[in-house]
């Protein structure tokens, strides 16, 4: 399984055999779990999120076509669900949850070195909370997974333009926080 | 019973597996369902044989024969469960697939041919990866086909047509004048398009390697770069496009032969006013041992070989360029790598990207490339040097140097001869080494910009250099000056991100 | 100053996407000429580096179990009890204590190991250390001694000699409360380590992909890092998938064209056959490098691949089928990808 490529493996399961399944997990589960937990800051949302994109793999696999990349469509179920999951109104993030979560396990570092990750931490998602969430889409996807404006563009149904504007809003507002606490400007982290 | 094209089949699938294989042809299975007179037909097969005929009638009959190889009866078994038929869709649309899984197995190989007949009018869409042959005969409807390599026929094809070929052949036969547009997109394939004499199509070749051929001398037209875009007896008929990168492209008339074909180039040569083709036959590869004189050599994709120019030599090719050794002054221009032994006389070498290797160069010259590394082994005079990112390295400098890279190390090492040269070597990331001899006198100017303020950036074994260090906008700069052995021409060298070495000693 | 607009807005893309070399070029030079633009792109580079220190995460195990009892719906199991996460209060609580705690604990534990929700730490027992000193390597275990690891040391076991003058910097202090009135002083020390071992050594090999990988903070030593790859893991039997993976990410990520092009170098004389990773990080320079160079050595290193093997997947095949008919490539690049196209076996 380890050899075939992404397409061969879902012509296989498009032929209605699932043993791939694992494996396409084993690729794509840490890329969707991170994409869903930075932008929906839940863990539990993400969880389910992730699960749920793979479950749809397999369930609507007839839909992939085979010359696309499957990263793409995996994003594009994923940033359908979170948005879906945002549209039902009460599902906050969780902000207390999140800075025990993205500590790491071993305690292998020294306190204030923890304590200076952990603060940069809360920085960015905090930064990242004030962006709208198209712009957030669109930097998650761009930034943390590498796509390009073209998949982007594909997974959030708009025009390559529209999310190179959304990628350079959301830079801006990025910038415009993060560095400004850093050199010890006003402490903004309303929308700006 | 096994007929000619099945043996056929059976050869091209034995061939992976070896000898005593088992092969199992599987008794035809015939379907036949009725199709709307404007519908479609798909069919999906990776590797076999497709023959699609337009008839009369309202039914698509569709015949499969599958064969399948195996090493031993359990491949066999898996090989008949993997391949699988399957027959779809409405009476708008009808679709036909061979399901097989994408990955080929060493142990079995199947294929399958499909016969088919459809009302004329209904539109096709083949797909395959590797056909034998996909044949299409006596259609108006339009027809589309994707192919990786085998050999696509359209005989009698009166509807628009798109074929889409990597490898193999493409071969049109129109025993009528073509009514409707066909276009043809080919990266190896060969065309062959056959038409009445008398026929009325307007022609648009794109072809990399330059040259298209006809044996109807009455073609008109003109080229553009390297597109022809010409008419058969009148414009205005339907068009046929045809663009291909390597593969030879042949408009014939019916009863003709590529035997009689002519090529377009020279039965309408460019414009000669403002128009910067070669009106010279394109090559793959040109070889040449030894060339007497000057010359100029223009290919579009040819690599190009000499072995020795007793004269000035000029090349430019999309390709890569060797040589050996030149007499004349020496121009060389490829989008690949060059290589060149020897140039007596002036150098100018540029790479759109390859790497760039020069033995000597008796005069210097300029080398640049866009992307890739340049290495020189000697060279007598004033050598400017160029890289889009890559290394540049000089093992011994008889003449003064001018390198930049904008990504990459540089490295240069002095001519035992001289005491003093001038070396001016630019890097914005990337380390410079000088190799100079003991006695070398220069004056130095260097400097590297760098983010890791902790190590030196500048060694020196020659005394003589104060080291100053500063910060410029969030870096730390060292700037290194002063006189080696009392002085002499200035060695001005820049570096970001790396680090300088002025070694003392000319063993590397 | 439509320039310096024009300018800003384009310094996002020089970050996230490979802009047409020309433009990329032309904004380059205009922000090392522009001072306003200069400070503009300072800080657009240093939010994208701070962003990039957000860890990444591993979906809990539990996802994927939950996923593949989708997939294969087990047999009813009575005693199964469902895995509860530690609350996180009572898990916090314990991580601080080991960090703090001063007598006897000596803790060894692996720095960028994957975070999960199950706090895994070995205590084994103190031994004395001085300040400078490299411990010897063990064979691999799981408490085995990590190259770049935190230590917590109780002073009363420590050699009050400190030799040779090391490097200390970043020095905090830390009261603890209500333990016998201990203190700690916590610091940074920069110690100097040869490992030694065989290219395939596990320990080696991460090694490597460290230095490839860690661009930063590695200037000088990247290009030589991949150098010294090419000549040592190019030899047979010394070949090592994570060798290829780090270089396809050197080949993806690194902005930098002549350490991307030693990359693509590198990646082509690796003697293993190449891993998917790999081919896809060929396939995407191929694709979109800017730098020619890299894009010639990478249909270079795809021709050879097939001609070779006589096999493509789709992907490979439709790269090299766009490239061919790409018009504004090299040419160089578009022969060799209709000629790589060529040798394709059916």
């Amino acid at each position: 399984m380890k050899s075939l490529s992404d397409q061969e493996l879902m012509r296989i399961v498009q032929a209605g055999d699932f043993s791939p399944a694992s494996e396409i997990y084993d690729r794509y589960s840490a890329r969707i779990y991170n994409f869903t937990y930075r932008f929906l800051r839940n863990s539990e949302a993400a969880e389910d999120a992730t699960q749920e994109v793979f479950v749809k793999m397999l369930k609507h696999a007839n839909q992939f076509n085979g010359e696309a990349k499957l990263s793409t469509w995996l994003f594009s179920i994923a940033a359908n669900w979170c948005r879906d999951y945002l549209r039902k109104g009460d599902n906050k993030p969780k902000d207390s949850e999140e800075v025990l979560v993205t500590l790491p396990a071993a305690a292998s570092e020294s306190p204030h070195h923890r304590l200076e990750q952990r603060e940069n931490q809360v920085r960015i998602q905090k930064a990242l909370a004030i962006l709208t969430p198209d712009q957030r889409e669109a930097i998650l996807l761009s930034r943390y997974q590498g796509l390009s404006y073209a998949e982007i563009a594909q997974i959030a149904g708009c025009s390559e333009g529209a999310v190179k504007t959304r990628v350079f809003r959301a830079m801006e507002t990025l910038k415009k926080v993060l560095t400004a606490e850093a050199s010890g400007g006003e402490r903004c982290l309303t929308a700006i | 019973m096994r007929t000619t094209s099945s043996l056929v089949a059976l050869l091209f699938l034995a061939l992976p597996l070896g000898a005593a294989n088992l092969t199992y042809i599987d008794r035809p299975i015939t379907k036949i369902v009725p199709i709307d007179l404007a519908g479609t037909l798909w069919v999906d097969n990776p590797f076999g044989t497709v023959e699609i005929s337009g008839v009369d009638g309202t039914n698509a009959t569709i015949t499969a024969v599958r064969t399948t190889i195996a090493v031993d009866h359990d491949s066999m078994v898996e090989a008949r469960d993997n391949t699988v038929l399957s027959f779809e869709g409405d009476v708008h649309q009808r679709i036909v697939r061979t399901l097989m899984p994408p990955q080929r197995s060493q142990r079995w190989s199947s294929s399958v041919k499909y016969t088919i007949s459809v009302p004329r009018t209904v539109h096709l869409r083949v797909a395959t990866k590797a056909a034998d042959t996909i044949r299409v005969a006596n259609i108006m409807g339009n027809v589309t086909v994707k192919a990786f390599s085998g050999t696509i026929v359209l005989d009698n094809v009166n509807g628009a047509s798109i074929i889409d070929a990597v490898n193999g052949r493409v071969v049109y036969n129109f025993p009528t004048k073509p009514v409707s547009n066909a276009q043809v997109n080919a990266v190896n394939a060969n065309i062959e398009v056959h038409l009445p004499a008398d026929s009325n199509i307007d022609w648009v070749a794109d072809t990399l390697r330059g040259d298209v051929w006809t044996s109807f001398q009455q073609l008109r037209g003109r080229w553009t770069g390297r597109v022809f875009s010409g008419s058969l007896n009148a414009s205005g008929g339907p068009r046929l496009t045809t663009a291909t990168m390597l593969g030879r492209v042949a408009l014939l008339a019916n009863g003709a032969t590529g035997a009689d074909a002519q090529s377009v180039l020279s039965l309408l040569p460019p414009l000669p006013a403002g128009n910067t083709q070669p009106v010279v036959q394109q090559m793959s590869r040109i070889q040449l041992a030894t060339i007497p004189g000057p010359m100029e050599i223009v290919q579009r994709v040819a690599d190009v070989n000499v072995g020795e120019a007793r004269g000035p030599l000029r090349v430019f090719t999309g390709g890569a360029i060797e040589l050996g050794t030149v007499y004349g002054d020496c121009t060389a221009n490829a989008s690949g790598g060059i290589t060149i032994t020897e140039a007596k006389a002036g150098l100018n070498a540029h790479s759109g990207g390859g790497d760039i290797v020069v033995r000597t160069a008796r005069n210097g010259g300029t080398i640049l490339t866009d992307g890739g590394s340049v290495k020189v082994e000697y060279t007598g005079g004033p050598t400017t040097l160029r890289s889009g990112g890559g290394d540049i390295i000089v093992r011994q400098a008889g003449g003064p140097i001018d390198a930049e890279t904008r990504s990459g190390d540089i490295t240069v090492g002095s001519d035992p001869n001289q005491k003093t040269q001038h070396i001016a070597a630019h890097t914005a990331r990337g380390n410079i080494t000088l190799h100079l001899s003991p006695r070398f006198g220069a004056d130095v100017d260097a400097t590297v910009l760098t983010s890791d303020s902790d190590n030196d950036a500048i060694y020196s074994d020659f005394k003589g250099l104060q080291i100053r260090k500063d910060q410029v906008g969030g870096k730390t700069r060292f700037r290194a000056t002063g006189k080696i052995n009392g002085g002499g021409e200035r060695l001005e060298l820049y570096s970001e991100e790396g680090t300088i070495h002025i070694n003392a000693g000319l063993k590397w | 100053m439509s320039d310096c607009n024009l300018m800003r807005e384009s310094m996002p893309f020089l970050l996230t996407e490979s802009l047409d070399p020309v433009r990329r070029e032309t904004a380059h030079q205009h922000i090392e000429q522009c001072a306003a633009c200069g400070e503009e792109w300072a800080g657009y580079r240093e939010t994208w580096t701070l962003l990039e220190t957000l860890p990444e995460l591993e979906a809990p195990p539990r996802v994927k179990q939950r996923f593949m009892n989708y997939v294969n719906p087990p047999a009813a199991a009575p005693n199964v009890v469902p895995f509860q996460r530690r609350p996180a209060v009572r898990w916090l609580a314990q991580a601080a204590a080991v960090v703090i705690i001063a007598s006897g604990a000596y803790v060894a534990g692996h720095r960028g190991a994957q975070p999960t929700t199950q706090v895994v730490d070995k205590t084994t027992a103190a031994t004395p250390a001085t300040v400078t000193s490299a411990m010897p390597l063990n064979a691999i275990q799981p408490a085995a001694f990590s190259i770049a690891e935190s230590r917590v040391l109780p002073a009363n076991q420590i050699s009050p000699v400190i030799e040779g003058r090391p490097d200390i910097q970043n020095v905090s202090f830390t009261t603890l409360d209500g333990l016998n009135d201990q203190m700690g002083v916590s610091f940074d020390i920069t110690s100097h380590v040869t490992v030694t071992g065989h290219p395939t050594d596990k320990t080696m090999v991460r090694l490597m992909r460290y230095v490839l990988e860690n661009e930063d903070r590695m200037a000088p030593s990247q290009s030589r890092a991949i150098d010294w790859v090419r000549s040592t893991y190019s030899q047979p039997g010394n070949a090592d998938p994570e060798i290829a993976r780090a270089l396809a990410n050197v080949l993806r990520n690194d902005t930098h064209e002549g350490v991307r092009i030693k990359a693509v170098e590198t990646l082509t004389n690796l003697p293993s056959a190449l891993s998917t990773d790999s081919r896809e990080a060929l396939i995407q320079a191929l694709k979109s490098d800017p730098n020619p160079a890299v894009r010639i050595k990478a249909v270079e290193a795809l021709s050879n691949l097939i001609r070779k093997s006589g096999q493509a997947d789709a992907i490979t095949l439709e790269t090299l089928r766009a490239k061919a008919s790409q018009d504004d490539e090299n040419m160089y690049v578009r022969v060799k990808a209709a000629e790589a196209l060529s040798n394709v076996r059916p």
